[in-house]
C-alpha cells in the first residue's frame, strides 16, 4: 500500500501547516525516514515477518485518529521518542564498566593513580572479583560480559529471580568460594548490579535483596537508564543500606516525560500530546481484551515516559505509543512479559 | 589501559598531592569559574592565570558584558586576581600571540598544571593543550570540563569563519593526502555541513557520535548527523559512539580508526568539549591536521549553570601526564 | 529496472570535488564552451559564487581528471587545439599559506609586516613548483592520456638545470635529481608547516633565501622546455583558488590580507608568457585591490588579465534565446539520470518531461482559491459600490486571478485622476487589467495577494519555475531536483511494482513538487549562516524577506509590483562603505544578486538593484520573478533593515578601508558600533 502517511504531508505542507517545531512536514517525514534506516529498522518485537516495517507502522497508527490536528500531533510524537538503539547500549555498557565501576572499585580499594600497581590491581578487582548481575532478565547480561570482555565467572543469576527462588546463605557460599577456571580460590568481594531501564523502580525489591545479604557486602546499581521515580527509590534505598551505592548513565529529566505533571517541559506540544493521550485512551484500550492492558493512559505508575530501546517498548511509555487493541494499531508494539 | 577521569575532588584526592596551577578562562559563563573555584575550596590551587577572550562587536555585546560584570564581581569578591587575567581578541589574536601569551603563563604556574578549557575557546584550549604536551616541563597534567546544567536552546554562537586549521594545527607537510576525515558532532554544523558537502566523495567520513550523553544532546546530535547526511551518499559515513564526557575513549576510537595513526586522517572537532581534547591530543602526537569553523560570536548565554553529578558540581577532570608518565600514546608495534 | 531507492542527485557538488571517476559522468561541458579564455595563454580570473560552476571548470586543470576522462575513454571536454597543458595549483586555505603572519619570524615586529609578504610569495612558490612536479609525474607516468606531451627522458636533467637557477639563492644547490628536487621543496615547505605548528624556528638558511613571487615558476616552466622535458608552445596553468580569502577573511590580519593579495597581483602584473595564472573568486573580491605589491601601479584589465563572471555568463539577459543556463541544467540533468540508469525515452528536454510545464497563473489561482470564498479572496474594502462587487464576486467565482487583477486595476488612479475616481464607473467592457504588458507585471503580485488572503502557502512546479529558481546556479537546481527525488521516492517506495511512476515516462506530479522545492528553499536559507559571517546575513535577509513581503501583499492596488527588491545610487552608496560591502558579500555568497538598474527617475543616475536570490522566495513567500521598478532605497533604509536584523558595525578595518557609517542627518558617527572594549570596567 502507499504510505497514508505521506500522502497527509503532501497535503499539510500544501496547506501552509507547520509543525509546532516550525518546520514543515515534508522535512518532518524525512527526519522519521531517517531515523528509521539508522535506529527504528532495528525494534526487535517487530522483525518478525508478520509485522510491517515502521513507516507502514506509522500510517496505521495516524490512522488511529480521525482528526488532523491529532494526526499531525501524533506525528510529531515520534522525534520526541527517545529511541535507543543497540549500539547505544553496548556503548552504555562499556561506559559502565570503564566509568562508574572502574571508579567504584578504585574507591573501594583507595587506589591512587601515582600507584606504579593501579593498572594491574584494577584488572585483577575488575575481571576476577567482582560480580557482575542484571537485576532482571530484561538486561542482556551477556552482551555486558562480551562487549566489555569479561569472563571467569560461570553464573550470572538476575537478582530478581534470585530474590524470588534463592538462598542468600548460598548466594554468600558462591561468593566467597568462588574459584577461577584452574580451580584457584578467586572469591567475589563486590557486587555490581546492571538493568537496561528502570522506569517505577519496582525491581529494586532485587537491589534491596543484594545490598541486604551482608552490611559488609559492597553493591554497586547501575542503571543504564532510569527514570525520574526510579531515582528517588534508589535515593531512599541507599538512605537504608550503606553498602549500596547508585551510578546511572543516563537519569532522565522530568521534561522528557508527558503524564498528569509534566509535559515535555510545558511547551505546546507536550500539552498537545498530554491531550491526546487522555482523549484517545478509551480507543486504546479498545473492548479491553488485549493483555495486558495498559496500566494506564501514561504507561506503568502514570510514569509517561517516551522511551523505546530497541529490545523492546517499556510498559512506563505512553500507552498510545505501544499498545495495541481492537481498536488502537501501536507504533511501536510492546512484548509484554505477562499477559 | 585505564586512563583515570572523574570528578575533581576525587581525582585530586588520588593525584600526586602537589599544588596545581591553573590555566584557565574566565568568561561569560557560571561554569568558566568552577574549577578555580573548587580548587580554591580544596586548597591546592597554587597560581593561576586566567584568559579572557572577547568576541567581535555584536548583538550580545551588551549581555556579555554584564555576564562577564558578574564573573568579575564573583571573581574578585573570592580572592580572585585581576593581575593574572590576560586578554585576548577571539579572532585577531595571532598564533604567535596565544603561543608566547600561553608560554609566559606556563612558566609561570609551575609544573604541575590543570588546563581548565571548559570556556576556552579551541582556538585557544587546541594551542594550549598542544604547548603542554610538549613541554618537558610539566611533571603533571590534567584536564579539566565542566558540564553545564543547560544549553541555550538559540543558536550557541555565531558567524563562523571560513574552514581553516586551528593554531599549531596546520598538520605535518606530506604529499599524501588524508584517508579520511573524522568529525566530532556536536549540536550545530557551524559551517561543517558545507565542508562535509564539498569534499571528495570518495573520501570516508568517521563521525564521532557522543554516546552516553544527556537525551537532549543526543537528539540535536543526530539531527546534526542528518543533516550531513543529507548530500553525500550514505556509505561514506561511519558512524562511532563516544562517551561524551570520556577523552579515553575518543583517544582509543582513534587510534582504532586510523590503525594506530598509520592512515592520515584530517581531524573536524565539533562536538563536545572532551571528545575535543581527545582529537587535540590524538592530532598532537601524530602531526594531523584540524580544521574548525571559528565563531566570531558566542552566546553569552552559551550555557546556563553548572550540572551537578552524585551531588557535587560536575568539574570532570582527566589525568593526562602524571610523574612525567604520558597516559595517551599510540602504542607501536 | 529503475531502482526506487536511489537518488541521481543525492551528492550535490560531486563535480566541484576531484573524484576523477564520478566526475567524468557528471561534469557538464557547457561552461566549458563559454569559457574558452580559460584555456588559452594569459592570467585569467574566475568570478562566481558557489554553485555557479568555478570549482568544476577549475578542476579541469587537475591531471587526475583529465587521468580519469581517459580512463574512460571519453572525450576530454576542452576543445582539442587547447586541450594540451599543464596545469598546477594550490587552495589557499588548505595550504598551510594563510598561516603565514601569524607567528614573528624575524626579531622585530617591524621587520616582520615588512617581509611577511615576501615569506608569503616564497611559500606559494615552493607549493606550487611542487604541484607542478606533481602534475608532471602522474603525467609522464601515463603519458598517452596528456597526448604525450611530457617527455620524462630529461627529467633529471631538468631538476639539475633548474636547482642552478639563481631565484633560489642557493636552496637547491647540489640537487642533481628529480627525486631530490622534489624532496628539497618538499622539506622546505615541511619546515614552513614545522614552524606554525611548534617553537622550532624557521631555519636562517630559508629566511635568506626567499623567492620573488612567480619567479621560481616561471623559471620551472623555462627550464622544463629547454630540456625538452615539455615542448615550447605548450602552456602552463596556476591556479590560485579562493582569493578571497586574502581580503575577506579575519584569519589574517586585514593589512596582511591586503599585501598577500597584491603578492598575487604582482604574479599577474609581470604578464609572463612562461606561465599563465588562473584565480579563482568570488564576485567583488577582486576589482577591490588591485594594486601591485611594493608599487603604485595597478593591474590592468586586459592587458594584465581577463575576467570571466559565471554568474554573468549563466544569468538570463534581455534575449531569452541567449541564456545558456536551462541547456547547461538540461545537460547535467540527463548526465544525472544517465549515471544512475535511469531509461530515458526522450533525449531532450528531459527536464520537462519530468518536472512538466509550470501551472498557468490563472490555474494557479483557482487551486489557491479552493477553499475560500470570494470575499475572502477580493478582500474588497465595505465601500465599494454594488455593481463593482456583483461583477468581481461573479468573476471571481471563475477567474479569481481576473478579479484580483480587476479589483487592483479598480483601486488605481491611472495616469491621471486619484485613487478611487475608477470606481464611480461601472466595471468597464475591454478588461483593461488584461492587457498585456499591464498584466505580466502583476500576475505574480496577484497570486501572492491572493495566497496571503486564503491562508494558503504559494507553490512553484514545473520547468520554467524550477529554472527560474535556479537563476543560473547548478547547484541550486541539483539540489532543487534532489529534494523533489527524494519526495518522489518517498511517495512511490512502498507502492506495489505495477502501480509505480516511471517518472521519466509519467513525469512526477506538481504537489510533490512544490513541497520540495519549498523544502529546498528552506535548506538554502539555512544554509546562509553556515557561510562566512552568515548569521549576520540571514537575518538580514529575514529582515528584508519580511518586508518584501509585506509590501508585496498590502499593495492592493498593485502600483509597485517591483517592490520585491530595491534599488540604491551607487554614489550615495560607494559613500557607505561598510553598507556596501556587506551587500557585496551578500551577494558574493549568493543570498542577494544585484544587477545594474537603469532608472526611470529624470536624474539617470547610476543605480544598482538588489533582490533576494530566487531560490529563498518560497521561504519568504515573495514571486520570484522582478517586474518594474524596485522599491527605491537609500542606504539609510539599508542601515535600518541592518539594525532590525541587529546587525552590528565592526570596529574600522583600517586597510579594508570601512568606516562606521556617517549619519545623513546630523553628520554624527553612528554610534551602533560595539566599542568601548567587552573588558572595560570588569
Amino acid at each position: 500500500m502507499a504510505h497514508r502517511a505521506y500522502e497527509l504531508v503532501i497535503e499539510w505542507d500544501a496547506n501552509g501547516l507547520q509543525s509546532h517545531a516550525g518546520r514543515s512536514y515534508n522535512d518532518l517525514y524525512s527526519l522519521l525516514e531517517f531515523l528509521n534506516t539508522n535506529r527504528f529498522r532495528q525494534y526487535v518485537p517487530c522483525l518478525g515477518s508478520q509485522h510491517s516495517d515502521f513507516l507502514t507502522r506509522l500510517s496505521t497508527w495516524l490512522d488511529n485518529v480521525q482528526s488532523s490536528d491529532d494526526k499531525r500531533t501524533l506525528m510529531e510524537v515520534v522525534p520526541e521518542l527517545l529511541f535507543f538503539g543497540r549500539e547505544e547500549f553496548t556503548k552504555l555498557h562499556q561506559a559502565a564498566l570503564s566509568g562508574p565501576v572502574t571508579r567504584w572499585i578504585i574507591d573501594l580499594l583507595d587506589l591512587r593513580f601515582d600507584d606504579p600497581n593501579l593498572q594491574a590491581t584494577l584488572h585483577k578487582e575488575t575481571h576476577f572479583h567482582t560480580w557482575y548481575c542484571p537485576v532482571s532478565d530484561s538486561m542482556p547480561i551477556g552482551d555486558f560480559y562480551h562487549v566489555n570482555n569479561l569472563g571467569g565467572i560461570d553464573h550470572r543469576p538476575d537478582f530478581r529471580s534470585l530474590h524470588k527462588f534463592g538462598d542468600i546463605g548460598r548466594v554468600r557460599d558462591y561468593m566467597t568460594h568462588h574459584e577461577n577456571a584452574r580451580g584457584e580460590p578467586s572469591p567475589l568481594n563486590r557486587i555490581v548490579l546492571l538493568e537496561d531501564f528502570v522506569g517505577g523502580g519496582t525491581q529494586l525489591e532485587a537491589v534491596e535483596f543484594a545490598s541486604g545479604l551482608s552490611p559488609d557486602l559492597p553493591v554497586l546499581f547501575v542503571p543504564m537508564i532510569i527514570c525520574p521515580r526510579g531515582v528517588e527509590k534508589t535515593r531512599a534505598l541507599m538512605g537504608r543500606y550503606g553498602n549500596l551505592r547508585y551510578c546511572p548513565l543516563i537519569e532522565l529529566s522530568s521534561d522528557l516525560f508527558v503524564n498528569r505533571n509534566e509535559c515535555l517541559g510545558n511547551t505546546a506540544l507536550g500539552q498537545a500530546i498530554r491531550q491526546l493521550a487522555e482523549t484517545t485512551y478509551t480507543h486504546v484500550v479498545g473492548d479491553n481484551s488485549s493483555k495486558p492492558l495498559p496500566y494506564t493512559l501514561f504507561g506503568f505508575r502514570e510514569t509517561g515516559a517516551l522511551v523505546v530501546m530497541y529490545s523492546n517498548t517499556p510498559a512506563n511509555t505512553l500507552a498510545l505509543v505501544h499498545h495495541e487493541s481492537n481498536t488502537w494499531r501501536a507504533l511501536f508494539p510492546r512484548s509484554a512479559r505477562i499477559r | 589501559m585505564y586512563r583515570p577521569w572523574g570528578i575533581l575532588d576525587w581525582v585530586i584526592k588520588r593525584s600526586p598531592p602537589v599544588l596545581w596551577g591553573l590555566l584557565g578562562c574566565l568568561g561569560t559563563e557560571e561554569r568558566s569559574l568552577s574549577a578555580w573555584t573548587r580548587l580554591r575550596a580544596l586548597g591546592c590551587l597554587g597560581d593561576y592565570r586566567m584568559l579572557r577572550i572577547a568576541d567581535r562587536p555584536s548583538r550580545f555585546t551588551q549581555r556579555a558584558r554584564l555576564r562577564l560584570r558578574e564573573r568579575m564581581s564573583f571573581f574578585r569578591q573570592n580572592g580572585g586576581r585581576c593581575k593574572f587575567l590576560h586578554n585576548y581578541d577571539l579572532i585577531d589574536a595571532t598564533y604567535g600571540e596565544i603561543e608566547t601569551g600561553i608560554a609566559g603563563d606556563l612558566k609561570n604556574i609551575g609544573e604541575n598544571i590543570i588546563l581548565d578549557v571548559t570556556s576556552m575557546p579551541k582556538r585557544f584550549f587546541f594551542p594550549a593543550l598542544r604547548m603542554c604536551l610538549e613541554s618537558a616541563d610539566i611533571h603533571n597534567l590534567l584536564v579539566t570540563y565542566t558540564a553545564a546544567h543547560s544549553y541555550t536552546p538559540d543558536k550557541l554562537a555565531e558567524n563562523c569563519e571560513e574552514w581553516a586549521h586551528l593554531p599549531l594545527f596546520s598538520g605535518t607537510y606530506t604529499r599524501q593526502a588524508s584517508e579520511m576525515l573524522i568529525v566530532g558532532v556536536g549540536f550545530e554544523g557551524l559551517g561543517l555541513q558545507e565542508q562535509v558537502d564539498h569534499s571528495n566523495p570518495g573520501k570516508p567520513i568517521k563521525l564521532i557520535f557522543p554516546f552516553p550523553s544527556p537525551p537532549h544532546s543526543f537528539r540535536r546530535a543526530w539531527e546534526c548527523v542528518r543533516k550531513l547526511q543529507k548530500h553525500k551518499a550514505s556509505d561514506v559515513f561511519e558512524l562511532y559512539h563516544s562517551d561524551y564526557r570520556d577523552i579515553s575513549d575518543c583517544f582509543d576510537r582513534l587510534i582504532s580508526i586510523t590503525d594506530a595513526g598509520r592512515k592520515r586522517a584530517e581531524f573536524a572537532p565539533f562536538g563536545p568539549k572532551p571528545i575535543s581534547v581527545g582529537m587535540c591530543i590524538f592530532a598532537t602526537i601524530t602531526g594531523s591536521e584540524v580544521y574548525y569553523t571559528q565563531p566570531k560570536v558566542y552566546h553569552p548565554d552559551y550555557s546556563l549553570g553548572v550540572a551537578v553529578d552524585d551531588g557535587v558540581p560536575a568539574i570532570y577532570t582527566y589525568c593526562i601526564r602524571l610523574a612525567k608518565r604520558d597516559l595517551y600514546s599510540i602504542p607501536r608495534e | 529496472m529503475m531502482d526506487y531507492e536511489i537518488n541521481p542527485f543525492q551528492e550535490l557538488y560531486v563535480t566541484d570535488t576531484p573524484d576523477p571517476n564520478v566526475f567524468v559522468q557528471l561534469f557538464s561541458n557547457y561552461p566549458v564552451q563559454h569559457a574558452h579564455a580559460l584555456f588559452r595563454p594569459g592570467n585569467v580570473v574566475l568570478k562566481g559564487t558557489q554553485g555557479s560552476g568555478k570549482s568544476m571548470l577549475l578542476n579541469l586543470f587537475r591531471p587526475q581528471i583529465r587521468l580519469a576522462y581517459h580512463r574512460a575513454a571519453v572525450p576530454f571536454p576542452v576543445p582539442e587545439g587547447l586541450a594540451s597543458f599543464v596545469g598546477a595549483g594550490i587552495n589557499l586555505s588548505r595550504s598551510g599559506a594563510l598561516d603565514i603572519g601569524q607567528k614573528p619570524i624575524d626579531r622585530s615586529a617591524d621587520d616582520d609586516l615588512r617581509l611577511f609578504p615576501l615569506y608569503f610569495a616564497d611559500f606559494i612558490n615552493y607549493l606550487i613548483v611542487s604541484d607542478l612536479l606533481e602534475s608532471i609525474a602522474i603525467m609522464q607516468e601515463t603519458p598517452e592520456a596528456f597526448g604525450r606531451i611530457v617527455d620524462a627522458t630529461n627529467l633529471d636533467a631538468f631538476a639539475s638545470m633548474l636547482a642552478k637557477e639563481d631565484c633560489w639563492f642557493g636552496w637547491l644547490h647540489g640537487v642533481s635529481n628529480i627525486n631530490e628536487l622534489r624532496k628539497r621543496i618538499d622539506q622546505r615547505i615541511g619546515s614552513y608547516r614545522t614552524f606554525h605548528m611548534s617553537n622550532i624556528a624557521l631555519e636562517e638558511e630559508i629566511c635568506r633565501t626567499k623567492t620573488a613571487i612567480g619567479e621560481p615558476i616561471a623559471r620551472t616552466a623555462v627550464c622544463l622546455r629547454s630540456c625538452c622535458v615539455l615542448p615550447e608552445g605548450v602552456p602552463i596553468f596556476v591556479r590560485i583558488d579562493q582569493l578571497e580569502r586574502l581580503s575577506r577573511s579575519d584569519s589574517i590580519r586585514p593589512t596582511l590580507g591586503s599585501f598577500y593579495r597584491q603578492i598575487v597581483n604582482k604574479a599577474l602584473g609581470t604578464r609572463d608568457l612562461r606561465v599563465s595564472y588562473r584565480i579563482g573568486t568570488r564576485q567583488y573580491a577582486w576589482e577591490d585591490n588591485l594594486v601591485m605589491y611594493g608599487s603604485e601601479d595597478l593591474l590592468e584589465h586586459l592587458r594584465d588579465f581577463r575576467t570571466i563572471d559565471l554568474n554573468d555568463v549563466l544569468s538570463k539577459k534581455e534575449d531569452a534565446k541567449t541564456w545558456i543556463f536551462p541547456a547547461f541544467a538540461e545537460d547535467a540533468f540527463a548526465r544525472r539520470l544517465k549515471h544512475a540508469k535511469y531509461a530515458t525515452y526522450k533525449d531532450s528536454d528531459l527536464i520537462r518531461v519530468v518536472f512538466g510545464p509550470s501551472v498557468s497563473p490563472e490555474d494557479r489561482a483557482k487551486e489557491y482559491c479552493k477553499k475560500s470564498s470570494p470575499e475572502i479572496v477580493l478582500k474588497l474594502e465595505s465601500d465599494w459600490p454594488e455593481d463593482w462587487k456583483a461583477f468581481l464576486l461573479n468573476l471571481c467565482s471563475q477567474n479569481p486571478l481576473g478579479a484580483v487583477l480587476a479589483a487592483a486595476w479598480a483601486r488605481q488612479r491611472g495616469t491621471r485622476g486619484r485613487p478611487g475616481d475608477r470606481l464611480k464607473a461601472p466595471p468597464p467592457q475591454g478588461a483593461p487589467w488584461q492587457k498585456p504588458i499591464w498584466r505580466k507585471e502583476r500576475v505574480q503580485q496577484a497570486l501572492t495577494q491572493v495566497t496571503a488572503r486564503a491562508a494558503q502557502r504559494m507553490k512553484w512546479s514545473g520547468k520554467k519555475d524550477i529554472i527560474a529558481l535556479s537563476s543560473g546556479n547548478i547547484s541550486i537546481f541539483l539540489s532543487i531536483c534532489h529534494e523533489i527525488w527524494e519526495a518522489f521516492l518517498r511517495s512511490e517506495r512502498h507502492k506495489r511494482a505495477h502501480k509505480r511512476t516511471d517518472p521519466v515516462r509519467d513525469g512526477i506530479g506538481g504537489d510533490i513538487q512544490a513541497i520540495a522545492i519549498h523544502t529546498a528553499s528552506t535548506f538554502w536559507y539555512e544554509k546562509i549562516s553556515e557561510q562566512r559571517n552568515g548569521d549576520d546575513r540571514r537575518r538580514f535577509i529575514d529582515a528584508l524577506g519580511r518586508q518584501f513581503r509585506a509590501w508585496i501583499v498590502k499593495d492592493s492596488a498593485m502600483s509597485y509590483p517591483g517592490h520585491n527588491g530595491f534599488s540604491l545610487d551607487n554614489d550615495e552608496l560607494n559613500m557607505c562603505t561598510w553598507v556596501r560591502h556587506f551587500l557585496e558579500e551578500a551577494v558574493a555568497y549568493g543570498d542577494l544578486y544585484s544587477t545594474p538598474h537603469t532608472t526611470k527617475r529624470k536624474d539617470r543616475k547610476h543605480r544598482t538593484k538588489w533582490y533576494l536570490t530566487p531560490i529563498l522566495s518560497p521561504v519568504f513567500q515573495v514571486p520570484e520573478s522582478h517586474v518594474k521598478e524596485p522599491y527605491y532605497a537609500t542606504p539609510d533604509n539599508v542601515e535600518w533593515w541592518l539594525s532590525r536584523a541587529q546587525v552590528v558595525f565592526p570596529n574600522v578595518r583600517a586597510s579594508a578601508g570601512i568606516r562606521p557609517v556617517r549619519e545623513r542627518s546630523t553628520g554624527n558617527t553612528k554610534s551602533n558600533s560595539a566599542s568601548p572594549s567587552l573588558f572595560d570596567n570588569t
